[in-house]
């Protein structure tokens, strides 16, 4: 087998193991899809819930298919993003809570924000544990955020930002840790 | 090979099949030599041991994101090359077969002038004897050679019909020519 035939095969194999691993990223990255049905059936905004799925597909069978941290932390992001997501479709129905004073507020902020506190928390232990790089904080923050934005962008910009605030709050000293250790 | 190079190819295959592309050119150079000669071995033949070796090398690489981490990769490696010769050795069989199977090769008429004349005497007389039947007769016979369904005759009545036809066609044969 001369050198030319050699870098053929060559390339045929590469091209093979990179559809190898699309064969295995894009159905189970269709894991977003159990989030969002959580989200459909809390919030009943279709187009809102479906664009938030698709960004979580496309990250997620992106990263599945990158592999290596970026696939560790799609995956852990999907988790940390489905605890806002099943506190809203838990709480949220309750509509809001009167305090000391009668002072009342609607439930769905303070969830989002600890639910984002809640999903960072999740993900700075999952990072420390195995001492990842930065390929895992990128993608746990992108999906993280995307799966929790299925329920917080329906409430409102107020969540959105509670959401994102409080994921960074947990989340941002967990990866510089990382990044020092 | 050696049980250090074993456990390097295992460690290799692991870091592959999590996604790292760094492992993907070392792992080619150490699997292509060893599948070739495997197959070769396997199958007796160099040449087709090369083929062999190399549909294994791109199923394997196809399936590398399964690999588990836990297995000894050579192992693995070499039980989709096995599954690879005997694939080769069922599409050769099936080919033997299939060649042995076949009817022989009908002589071509255009290389053999005497059984052309012979063909156009037969096509002719057949013309003769056709022109004895009335428009009916033709019509059915005509109708079954072709596997046309007439919707509006039963299939019972298209063969009666077909037989009567046939009958006719014998006997303006007999006639004209002397024979059956």
């Amino acid at each position: 087998m001369g050198p030319s035939e050699m870098t053929a095969l060559r390339r045929r194999a590469r091209a093979a193991y990179e559809r190898g691993r699309l064969r295995l990223a894009l159905p189970l990255a269709l894991a977003g899809a159990a989030p969002a049905l959580v989200a459909l059936l809390t919030w009943d905004r279709p187009w809102t819930t479906a664009g938030c799925f698709l960004a979580v597909y496309a990250l997620l069978a992106y990263c599945l298919w990158r592999g290596g941290g970026a696939s560790r932390g799609a995956t852990s992001g999907l988790i940390a993003g489905s605890i806002p997501v099943l506190a809203l479709a838990i709480i949220g129905p309750f509509g809001h809570f009167c305090g000391v004073g009668g002072v009342c507020m609607a439930t769905c902020v303070p969830v989002c924000f600890g639910g984002g506190v809640a999903a960072g928390a999740f993900l700075a232990w999952r990072g420390l544990r195995a001492q990842q790089g930065a390929g895992f904080w990128i993608a746990a923050g992108l999906v993280g955020a995307a799966t929790a934005a299925m329920a917080c962008v329906p409430v409102g910009l107020g969540a959105t930002a509670g959401l994102v605030v409080g994921l960074a709050l947990a989340a941002v000293p967990g990866s510089v840790i990382a990044a020092r250790g | 090979m050696s049980p250090d190079e074993r456990t390097q190819l295992s460690a290799w295959m692991a870091r592959l099949a999590d996604g790292d592309r760094a492992a993907f050119d070392p792992l080619f150079s150490q699997l292509w030599p060893l599948l070739r000669g495997f197959s070769a071995r396997l199958l007796g033949d160099p040449a087709a041991g090369e083929d062999v070796a190399q549909q294994a090398l791109v199923r394997l690489f196809a399936r590398a994101s399964e690999f588990d981490a836990d297995r000894d990769a050579l192992s693995w490696a070499l039980g989709i090359t096995s599954w690879e010769v005997r694939s080769w050795r069922r599409r050769q069989q099936r080919c033997r077969e299939a060649s042995t199977d076949a009817p022989p090769e009908r002589a071509d008429e255009r290389a053999d002038p005497e059984r052309a004349a012979i063909v156009r005497d037969l096509d002719r007389a057949l013309l003769d004897a056709l022109d004895q039947l009335g428009v009916h007769d033709r019509e059915a016979l005509f109708t079954s050679l072709r596997e046309v369904r007439e919707l509006s005759v039963k299939p019972a009545t298209l063969r009666k019909r077909r037989q009567r036809a046939l009958d006719r066609l014998r006997t303006a044969w007999r006639m004209i020519h002397g024979t059956e």
